[in-house]
């Protein structure tokens, strides 16, 4: 598949990245600079960052891959899913960025552990939930990425790893959070200007919306329906009413309040961008959603009339955008930015979340917990080295992919969201949450998201998504412990503006 | 029919996202300028 102008677009796309890493580097004079990068993101790149936090190469194979298999009841998604970005700029971020500012907050952790007056515990259990969720996500990334480069260029998996996480691990270690945004911004751009040039064409060489509807209605009368009936009658019939229901809390609060997204919010240079980042970051991720997965209902009525033929893969769904592209698209220099536009999907998620572990790991273990005597270089060289450390170990476990690897990455999603999600939306609005509180239900949503998880894929089927009972669990051990111990000081909720608003004064 | 969608599903997709337009550019207008 690999030619001369595919290379040459590939080989032009790394040097950017290098070039913005490098131009990055000479930004870095502290920690702040480097894990925060300096408070000093403008409401574009701010934006973007959020949106492509969340979108990764799932966002491309995953989504049309799911529109194939499920048809219409699973649009939901494409709702959902750009609504994280919103909900965390709305719900999270208003508060946590004024307080940031204010506190001198590096991390999330930084907020949990003024407010539940918890420098430790709290503290050391929430980055050691987070550095493990995320790596497990960062594995599902390279194996994303080496995907895509085995595909193109039909190298061995181990050479593509290798490639992609020299180069990202690269500018993610000289340019921190100012090399992160930047790259995030150009390889958004990228994305969202690419999935606009190419979806449409796609969908008009399967005939059109109105008969792919009518296509999709052939196969399945509920392919076109809002929702599937409930109990599941197959295994593809899975999105019904209930199951919609916690999948929506699943995406929308989970991904929301996800390390690797959340800790954007501290950056933002001005309050005043979020009066309309909500509403760009939901619009502009909604259309690239949407056309990815009208992609995969393009393909899929290509392939019932016979156009088409996916692999023989188990996960064959997941070729849909890919087979679409290269059914309406056979000119060289389309596949050329098709593959900038996969890698830029997939890289610009797993830079943030290589950053994140590294912060979590340098400034809330290391600094906060281990050394507090530790010198700001020290912390600084230490993030680097955690980042060199955490892409180096994702990158070994990639090459041999654990079994489970999608079952992982959904566990992982279900844990951010019965972890981080209570003791945020708790510590945020309600000021009778106290610190035993917010330990119990961060333990409990851990523990329960693994159980429940496990219950639903090895022991039997649940009928909501098994992120959902952790969350109802850890919000109610949150309170039932709240009431039962000790308030926090007045002086803590006040400094945290804990209470029932988003917007004080 | 819509774009080949029976009418409600159509009405209850497009509902949707109206609706998620509406409450964010709510947001936007009554959001306040921190002082």
């Amino acid at each position: 598949m690999a030619d001369i102008v595919t290379l040459a677009l590939i080989g032009l796309y790394f040097v950017v990245l290098i070039g913005i890493g490098s131009w990055a580097s000479k930004k870095i004079h502290n920690t702040e600079d480097y894990i925060l990068a300096g408070r000093s993101l403008g409401f574009w790149v701010f934006t973007i960052l959020i949106v492509c936090s969340i979108c990764s190469g799932m966002t491309l194979l995953g989504v049309s891959g799911f529109g194939y298999n499920s048809g219409w009841p699973g649009i939901w998604e494409q709702i959902f899913v750009p609504l994280a970005a919103a909900f965390c700029i709305i719900v999270f971020g208003v508060k946590l960025n004024a307080v940031g500012k204010e506190r001198g907050y590096l991390t999330v952790q930084d907020y949990l552990a003024e407010r539940f007056e918890s420098p430790r515990a709290l503290r050391g259990l929430s980055a050691i939930a987070g550095i493990v969720v995320s790596l497990i996500y960062l594995v599902g990334q390279y194996a994303a990425i080496s995907i895509v480069l085995v595909w193109l260029f039909g190298i061995p998996h181990w050479q593509a790893l290798l490639i992609s996480g020299i180069i990202i691990t690269a500018y993610t270690v000289v340019g921190g959070l100012y090399a992160v945004s930047w790259t995030t911004l150009f390889q958004g751009g990228i994305l969202i200007l690419g999935v606009i040039l190419m979806a449409p064409p796609v969908i008009a060489s399967a005939g059109g919306l109105a008969h792919i509807d009518t296509v999709l209605a052939g196969i399945d009368p509920n392919f076109v329906e809002p929702w599937y009936p409930s109990p599941p009658y197959a295994s593809y019939a899975y999105a019904t009413p209930e199951f919609l229901v916690s999948f929506g809390i699943l995406l929308m609060v989970g991904l929301a309040c996800a390390p690797h997204v959340v800790n954007n919010v501290l950056a933002a240079k001005e309050a005043r961008y979020f009066r309309w980042a909500p509403l760009v970051a939901f619009a502009i991720y909604a259309v690239v959603m949407f056309l990815v997965k009208f992609t995969g209902f393009a393909v899929r009525s290509l392939v019932e009339e016979g156009t088409l033929v996916l692999p023989g893969a188990v996960n064959a769904q997941d070729y849909a955008f890919i087979v679409g592209v290269e059914h309406a698209m056979p000119n060289v220099a389309f596949w050329a930015l098709f593959a900038v536009i996969v890698l830029a999907a997939v890289m610009s998620t797993t830079d943030r979340l290589m950053l994140t572990v590294g912060t979590m790991f340098a400034w809330d273990v290391y600094k906060n917990i281990l050394r507090p005597s530790a010198s700001d270089d020290e912390v600084l060289l230490v993030s680097k080295v955690a980042v060199v450390l955490g892409a180096g170990g994702t990158l070994l476990l990639a090459v041999n992919p654990p079994p489970m690897l999608a079952w992982l990455i959904w566990m992982g999603i279900g844990v951010m969201l019965a972890t981080f999600a209570v003791p945020l939306l708790a510590g945020l609005y309600w000021r009778g949450a106290t610190g035993d509180g917010a330990i119990a239900s961060m333990a409990t949503g851990l523990v329960a998201a693994a159980a429940f998880g496990y219950w639903h894929q090895f022991v039997s089927p649940l009928p909501m998504h098994f992120s959902f009972f952790a969350l109802l669990l850890s919000a109610l051990v949150m309170v039932v412990v709240s009431l039962l111990s000790a308030r926090n000081s007045p002086a803590a909720l006040d400094n945290t503006r804990t209470g029932w608003f988003i917007q004080s004064g | 029919m819509l774009f080949g969608l029976p009418f409600h599903t159509g009405l209850i997709v497009s509902g949707a996202v109206a609706l998620v337009i509406v409450v964010l550019t709510l947001w936007g207008l009554r959001f306040k300028e921190a002082p």
